[in-house]
Formats: structure tokens, C-alpha cells, sequence
């Protein structure tokens, strides 16, 4: 048998004349003009004041310092605020992710099934993804209000508890209610996708799997998995980077609070922002970028993606 | 042909890579000339150019944007070569706005000084006004407390860099109707142990009712340091007037005794006399548990008085004097709001000359009875009834025995740290509050950090 490479066309091969490699060079010029500045700039700009003191209090005081901005954001002690965002961090990504997937496969199960309002059913599913972040988390700040919520009254009615519950001013509970905005807001993203991947799967293959007499596990697991695989792999990572970078829920429902407890790295840095300290603020956002790579090549590796799946 | 289209295309790419680069370019900042936009030529009857000036609002109202518009088009009809154009950005990020504008070189010409002034004011974006109101006949009739605020920027201490448009004071209300259910008389001179008190009498958790509407979010960071300086000792200040974060020896304030009682009495308000919600109550949220009955004090500025006059029953609510500390005196807001020209108008005597306008008796009368804040003449506040009517008397009241009172101001200013003292500080309160960080601790933690700054920058604060 040939090599596939064999059966490949491959035009001879010419040394392209200067002119036409200055020509192509010159029309590629736009494009490349315009990503330097939109992308790439303003990440060297980011990664420049990471290394300055870069305070708009006063910006005739600009001048680089090294690594002094990480040093302050990592320098241990009781009262380092970045060291609880980072952990903060890990349980909101992974306090989200993880039931967004579960729910978003289940419901992307149950709408494969056809039946009467499926369409309108879909939509309302898909609703949330439309509205922004931070008008999601206004809602559920007042849904999860201490005096006047409604989950309070829910659960009293319910006599699930006694008396109302500081969902938001408490420690104990303010993660756990910016999670659950977070989920509810997430799912639809998971719904979509792993509705289009489950669409892709042949349906002789499960008529197949029914003949040989497989059941409804046996065939999620030999058929319907390995053919949503890459979209699973790809969906979750980007989720991940996305929860990372979306401190919009958190922002509009405790600001980071009580006591930090919901502070999480990217919420951190816009607080800095605020105060003005953009060097420090640059600093937090070098260490999201690296982390977020970093996990970017790992998942990929562990999981084992290739393009070619 | 194949020539001719290569070319063209070769052109419109060059083009395109030349208009990014112009475009995206970066300004530097520097003294360029600006561009004046606003500047037109007008042939009409007047003959001369039309000046269009561009104010800029922080904290942009309905009514507070109203009655500037009103304002405006009076001057407009009175200056018709004159056209003035008012940006009110949403108040969360207005400060930030005003600050890119005027980083970017955009034309501004006239801007409110908003929480950011410090910002503008060191980065050289505004003018002193000193010479343009040279001869202003309203400056014979300006309260003390708008004078004061005049040049309270002023590192000199002669530069004024703002006009003010309204001064905030700060007031206790109080639910009269929840304290005659409890059987409570108020009163006459309120000290912070009687706020306490009276608090936790009418604190019932199970009832929702609590005594204080306590502020725990943003800013609240504020409240403590107001309270300190009410239990601050005259010899804890650099002299009787002044209050600059440190003490006549360079030591920073909180290394005082005192400022662990204020923690430690901040604390008793929170945790026996109000809403455990209240650790992350802003503003909003204060004024909203006050009129909602469910805190029955507030201590807050006079702007809250509108909201208590159009949502509350006049027999439900009053206003009492601000509480003396256990040195004696209690802490008076410093609290204003002005109007400053930048560096970069071109117009400078025509906006200035608004500004005049805009300041007089008449229309900032006129403006601060619409938004509630206390105005800045004293010709108004004696013959306007609605500002000598009401808890407006409570003012009255409290400049009878003003030596009682001192003035907060904004101190370390002159530090850049100023602007990242504050970032982790609600947040380190709020974990003091829930049994996370030592008094102690805390306190040390803000002392050292503005003792090696000083040490650094040298002792700024007695400029």
C-alpha cells in the first residue's frame, strides 16, 4: 500500500521570485498591523507595568521595579490578601465547572429525546447564556438577600429553616450561593454544546448496539463518549478559562466579600484597579495568564488531544 | 491589468497599515496643543466663534442633571456665543472616566472633583482658580465651611483648586416610631455609648428589627476612622485642628490606645446592634434597612434627607446631632462636592466665568435645594425657608456648639500609598469582624505600613 503522503499532491517546488514574496508580505501587512496592536501591545503593555510602579495617584512617579509588585503580592504573612484568592480561585472554577457539566450533559440527554415543546423548551434552557454576567448576579443578590430574599422565603415556607439566613454575609454560605448563580448561569453553555456534539453521533451505530443487545450504559459509554470526546475536552477547558477571567457574578453579588471570602484572582485584580495600582493590578494578571497556560497544557496533555480527534 | 490591480491593492494595504499605526498611536501626553473640538466658526449675527465648553458630572443624578441643564440654559440664553456641553457618566466609574478623558487629552474644560480629584490634582490636569476670582462679589458671602474646602487641596494652603457646589454633613437619624414602641426618649446630646445602648434595646434578631444601620461593604473602612477621631485625645493630634493620620511625634494614629477602643466599640455596634447582612451594606443598602424600618439610626450625610422626606411618613423619622466620642467630641464630615478647571481648556476665562455663574447664591440655592446637599452661602441658607425648616435645624443646632465638633479631612494624601492603603482595608475590617484577625494585629498591620511609608517619602503631612 502507498504512503499517504505519496498520494498527496506536491507542486514542484520554485524559489518564489522577491518581488512576489514583498508583494505578499505588504498585503499581510493590515492584518498583522491590526493584531499587534489590539493583541499583542496591549499584553506587552500588561507585562511592562507588572515590573513598574504604575499608580495613576501619581503618574509622574512611574518608574520599573522589578519583580517588587510580585514580591508584595507573594510575600507570605497574616495579612497577604493573594495567596486566599488563588484558593478562592480553584473552589469557584471547579465548584462551578463541575456541575455545569454533569447538568449540562443530563439536560443535553434528555432533549435528544423528541417531544411535544422541545423547541421552546430549548430556549428557555438556553436563556441565561444570554444575559450578562454581572445582570445574572444582581438577580441573585437579591434572590439570596438576607432580609427580603426569595430563597429565604422559600425555604421558611418550605420549613427547611427557622429564621433567614445571611446567604451573602456569611463565610460559610457566600461561595457556595455565588457557585450556584455561577452553575445556573453556566449550563446552557454545556446544553448547546453537547447538544450540536450529540447530534454528530451516527444513529446506525446505536441501532447496531440494540441488535447486539447493549444496554443504555454500555452504549454512553462505547458510542456516545468517545464521539462528544474532543468537544467535552474543549468545552470544559475553555469553561475553565472563562470562569477564571468572569469575576462579573462575584463583582455584582458580594464584591469579593465577606472578610475576602469570595475574592477570587481576577475579582482581586479589578479591585486593584480600582485603587489605582495598575503595576499590581498588571502583576495579578501576568500570574492568571501564566497559570491559565500552564493548565491549558496540561489538561491538553493529560487528556490526551490531538487535532486529528 | 493584472499590474494595475496588484498596484491598487498594494496601495489600499499600505493605506489601511498607515491609518492603523497614526490612529492607534500612542499619545504621550505631553503639551501638545489641543485640539479644540468644541471651537467652531459661525458666520451668523453674533460674528464671533462659538465656544462650546465640556463639563463633566461624578455623581450624575436625575434631579442633580436636571437642574444643572437648567442652569446651563439660562447662562446660554444670557452668553449666546457661549454653548455648553454636560457629560454626566453612570457614578460608578465616572471618576475613572474623567481621569481618561483627561489622560487621553480629550477636551475637558470644567470637571467635578467627584473621589478622584487627588488624582487630577497631582497629575497636573487642573488650574488653580485663584486669579479668575479676583473681584467675585460671591466670594464675601461663602460659608465658612465652603472656604475651607476651597483650598483644602491646596498644599500651600492659599491655592484653590475647586468651587464647591454643596457641602455633605453628616446627621443620626433615627425611626421615631421604633423608638416610642420601645418606650425610649432620645436624647438631647446623643454621645456614641448612647447610640450603643439605645441599640442594642431595640435589637430583636427574631423580629428582623435591629438598632444600627451599620456599614460593613465599601467605604466602610470611613465609619471607623470617623469614630477614631472622636476618640482620639487633643495631644493625639498634630495640633487641635489638624488630623493627618499621624501624631505630633510621627507615629501613625493607630498605634494609639484609643484606636483599638474604636475597633473594639466598631465591632459592639456590629455585632450586638445590627444586621449580620450589614457587614457588606454600602450606602444604598444602609439608607434602604433605615427606611425600610428594619435599623432604626443611620448616621449619614443630608443628601439621605430627600429620600427620608419622599418615602417616609414626616411622624416616622427626625434627625438628631452627630454622637460626642469619650474624648468629648464628635467627628463632623468633611464632606463637598466642587467644580474645578482643567489644565487643558483652552477657554479658561470663559469657563471660569461659567463656573462664577454657576456658584452664585441664586442658582446654587437653586441646585443644592434640588439635590439635597447644604449650600455654599450664608445669604442662602438664612433666607431660604426650606434650609432653615425641618432636621435642617439640626445644623443650626450643631453650629452652636461647633467647638465640639472635629472636621475629618482626608489625610496622607500627598502619598501615592493613599490610593492603595484603602484596597484591602474593608476587607481586613470585615475579617475582624467575624473573629478572623486580631485587633491588635490590624491595627500594627495599618500603623506599619504608614510609618515605612513615611519613613521612605519623608513626613509629607506637615506641609
Amino acid at each position: 500500500m502507498r504512503k499517504r503522503e505519496e498520494l498527496l499532491y506536491r507542486p514542484p517546488k520554485r524559489k518564489p521570485k522577491k518581488k512576489d514574496v514583498i508583494f505578499i508580505l505588504l498585503m499581510l501587512l493590515p492584518a498583522a498591523a491590526m493584531t499587534i496592536w489590539l493583541i499583542y501591545y496591549p499584553i506587552g503593555r500588561g507585562i511592562t507595568m507588572s515590573f513598574q510602579e504604575y499608580n495613576l495617584y501619581n503618574l509622574n512617579n512611574i518608574k520599573f521595579i522589578g519583580f517588587e509588585n510580585f514580591g508584595d503580592l507573594l510575600k507570605p504573612g497574616p495579612f497577604n490578601a493573594f495567596y486566599g484568592t488563588v484558593k478562592n480561585t480553584i473552589i469557584y472554577v471547579f465548584g462551578s465547572l463541575i456541575p455545569q457539566v454533569l447538568f449540562g450533559f443530563i439536560l443535553a440527554l434528555l432533549l435528544q429525546k423528541r417531544f411535544r415543546g422541545r423547541s421552546l423548551y430549548q430556549g428557555i434552557i438556553f436563556f441565561p447564556w444570554a444575559v450578562s454576567g454581572f445582570i445574572i448576579g444582581i438577580m441573585w443578590r437579591w434572590m439570596f438577600n438576607g432580609s427580603g430574599g426569595v430563597i429565604n422565603d422559600f425555604f421558611m415556607r418550605l420549613g427547611v429553616i427557622s429564621e433567614p439566613v445571611s446567604w451573602l454575609s456569611s463565610e460559610s454560605t457566600a461561595m457556595l450561593s455565588v457557585i450556584i448563580a455561577n452553575v445556573w448561569y453556566g449550563i446552557p453553555f454545556f446544553v448547546i454544546m453537547i447538544t450540536a456534539a450529540l447530534q454528530s453521533v451516527p444513529m446506525d451505530l446505536y441501532e447496531a448496539a440494540d441488535v447486539d443487545g447493549a444496554g443504555a450504559l454500555v452504549k454512553f459509554r462505547v458510542i456516545t463518549l468517545p464521539h462528544i470526546k474532543s468537544v467535552l475536552i474543549l468545552t470544559t477547558l475553555l469553561r475553565v478559562i472563562w470562569i477564571f477571567n468572569g469575576p462579573e457574578t462575584i463583582f455584582a453579588m458580594t464584591n469579593g466579600g465577606p472578610a475576602g471570602s469570595t475574592q477570587i484572582m481576577t475579582s482581586y485584580m479589578y479591585s486593584l484597579i480600582t485603587s489605582l495600582d495598575y503595576g499590581r493590578a498588571s502583576a495579578v494578571g501576568v500570574i492568571c495568564t501564566l497559570i491559565l497556560v500552564a493548565y491549558a497544557l496540561l489538561y491538553l496533555r493529560i487528556s490526551r488531544f490531538t487535532s486529528e480527534e | 491589468m493584472k499590474n494595475w490591480k496588484r498596484r491598487i491593492a498594494l496601495l489600499c494595504a499600505v493605506s489601511i497599515t498607515v491609518v492603523l499605526f497614526v490612529g492607534c498611536g500612542h499619545n504621550t501626553g505631553q503639551e501638545e496643543p489641543v485640539s479644540a473640538p468644541g471651537t467652531e466658526q459661525e458666520s451668523g449675527a453674533g460674528g464671533g466663534e462659538t465656544i462650546t465648553l465640556r463639563m463633566i458630572d461624578s455623581l450624575a443624578s436625575e434631579s442633580r442633571t436636571a437642574a444643572l441643564k437648567t442652569i446651563i440654559q439660562a447662562y446660554e440664553k444670557e452668553h449666546s456665543r457661549i454653548k455648553i456641553e454636560l457629560i454626566s457618566p453612570p457614578t460608578e466609574n465616572a471618576d475613572q472616566k474623567i481621569q481618561q478623558m483627561l489622560m487621553s487629552n480629550e477636551q475637558l474644560d470644567i470637571i467635578d472633583t467627584g473621589n478622584g480629584f487627588p488624582v487630577c490634582l497631582n497629575n497636573g490636569w487642573v488650574q488653580p482658580l485663584n486669579a479668575y476670582l479676583e473681584g467675585w462679589e460671591g466670594m464675601d458671602t461663602l460659608s465658612d465651611a465652603a472656604k475651607s474646602r476651597m483650598t483644602i487641596y491646596a498644599k500651600n494652603g492659599t491655592d484653590i483648586w475647586c468651587i464647591p457646589y454643596g457641602i455633605y454633613q453628616k446627621l443620626l437619624f433615627y425611626r421615631v416610631d421604633r423608638f416610642q414602641e420601645a418606650d425610649i426618649t432620645p436624647p438631647e446630646v446623643w454621645t456614641w455609648q448612647d447610640v450603643y445602648e439605645i441599640g442594642v434595646k431595640l435589637t430583636q434578631p427574631e423580629n428582623g428589627k435591629y438598632g444600627f444601620a451599620f456599614r460593613g461593604g465599601t467605604r466602610g473602612q470611613f465609619e471607623y476612622d470617623y469614630l477614631l477621631l472622636s476618640y482620639l485625645g487633643d495631644d493625639a493630634l498634630l495640633d487641635n485642628e489638624s488630623y493627618r493620620g499621624f501624631t505630633s511625634d510621627g507615629g501613625s494614629i493607630y498605634r494609639r490606645p484609643e484606636a483599638l477602643e474604636a475597633l473594639e466599640f466598631y465591632k459592639k455596634l456590629y455585632t450586638d446592634c445590627s444586621p449580620e447582612d450589614s457587614i457588606s451594606w454600602g450606602f444604598t443598602e444602609m439608607v434602604q434597612g433605615f427606611m425600610s424600618g428594619t435599623c432604626a439610626m443611620l448616621m449619614q450625610d443630608n443628601d439621605v434627607i430627600q429620600s427620608c422626606e419622599s418615602g417616609l411618613d414626616p411622624a416616622v423619622w427626625t434627625a438628631a446631632m452627630v454622637p460626642l466620642g469619650p474624648s468629648g467630641y464628635g467627628t463632623q464630615s468633611c464632606g463637598f462636592g466642587g467644580w474645578a478647571l482643567t489644565s487643558k481648556t483652552d477657554h479658561p476665562e470663559e469657563a471660569a466665568d461659567f463656573l462664577k455663574y454657576l456658584s452664585s447664591a441664586e442658582n446654587n440655592g437653586y441646585f443644592c435645594e434640588q439635590t439635597g446637599l447644604l449650600p455654599i452661602h450664608t445669604t442662602t441658607l438664612e433666607s431660604n425657608a426650606y434650609f432653615s425648616s425641618g432636621v435642617y435645624n439640626v445644623f443650626n443646632d450643631m453650629d452652636a456648639i461647633s467647638e465640639k465638633y472635629r472636621i475629618f479631612q482626608s489625610w496622607g494624601v500627598d502619598y501615592t500609598f493613599a490610593a492603595t492603603f484603602g484596597t484591602d482595608r474593608d476587607e481586613y475590617l470585615q475579617k475582624y469582624l467575624k473573629d478572623q484577625v486580631e485587633a491588635s494585629d490590624l491595627l500594627d498591620y495599618w500603623a506599619s505600613s504608614w510609618e515605612k511609608v513615611a519613613e521612605e517619602e519623608g513626613q509629607l503631612w506637615q506641609k
